[in-house]
């Protein structure tokens, strides 16, 4: 398989991350 | 989103245009951006909620019971995000480790694993060094938080070096997938190999080396292809083509 296959999972990987810390930042922001 | 799996084995999409569509690629696909989501926000929830427990309460706190909880040390709602954060981490980063080894790329839900280790201990341990040189006014002793956070530090570098040569082994394939560890029997059994059973199968029989002409065990394949197939079902029972002479 080629490549694309890898970069797939890491953009997936880092785009999740990213959408995670911001959304746990907005939860404890609302919690704390 | 779809492309973003080359899974081993699978079948190459019928579909026209060559949009591989299968069920499994968008749900491992899904789970892994699913996965990662929870994980990172149950991370930062924990991770922020441990921070405000060290800066407010010096790292303790408890509320409710028969005893009377020390002033600056009740527990707010920062001990309910803390909770919720860990347990947030641990289903979400279950997710996340079983669509990567759904999906099947780049290398295992391994890879996954230590990924989240590293994240977790390093970022958990930032917080430890930190507090700990630069510790909050009503905090005494908080040289122990170093230590705490050079043992977290480290623990993160057991899955940072696993990642970064798993890493290196993904780029010196070009970015294939990684073999399969088994290909066949390991093992094969060579107990009967070449002998001649004589008495009652499996009950009562003695074996001898094969005379030139008799039937004997066949020796291993040599098209491993085909080794699973003529391997003896019992280690010591002749096999149903053998007669008793």
């Amino acid at each position: 398989m080629s490549l694309h296959g890898g970069l797939g999972w890491l953009v997936l990987t880092l785009l999740g991350g990213v959408a995670g810390v911001i959304a746990g930042h907005a939860i404890a922001l609302s919690v704390l | 989103m779809e492309a973003a799996f080359g899974i081993v084995g699978e079948p190459p999409s019928q579909e026209p245009g060559g949009r591989g569509a299968s069920p499994r690629r968008w749900i491992a696909s899904l789970g892994v951006f699913v996965g990662a989501a929870g994980f990172a926000a149950g991370l930062t929830c924990t991770y922020l909620a441990m921070r405000d427990l060290m800066i407010n309460s010096g790292g303790s706190c408890a509320s409710g019971g028969p005893y009377a909880v020390a002033a600056g040390h009740e527990c707010g709602s920062e001990a309910g995000l803390l909770i919720a954060g860990i347990f947030g981490l641990l289903i979400f980063g279950g997710v996340f480790a079983a669509a990567t080894s759904a999906g099947g790329a780049p290398g295992s839900g391994m890879d996954a694993g230590f990924l989240m280790w590293a994240a977790l201990f390093g970022a958990l341990g930032f917080n430890f060094l930190q507090l700990g040189f630069n510790p909050p006014e009503n905090v005494s002793g908080a040289g122990g938080w170093i230590v705490a956070g050079v043992i977290f530090e480290l623990m993160a570098l057991g899955g940072v070096v696993p990642l970064v040569w798993s890493a290196r082994e993904w780029r010196a394939r070009g970015g294939a997938p990684e073999a399969p560890l088994f290909r066949g029997p390991q093992v094969r059994a060579k107990v009967n190999e070449g002998l001649v059973y004589e008495g009652v199968p499996g009950i009562a029989y003695s074996a001898r080396r094969a005379e030139p002409g008799e039937v004997a065990a066949p020796p291993p394949p040599t098209d491993e292809s085909q080794a699973s197939s003529q391997l003896p079902k019992r280690l010591n029972i002749p096999r149903r083509e053998w007669r008793a002479p």
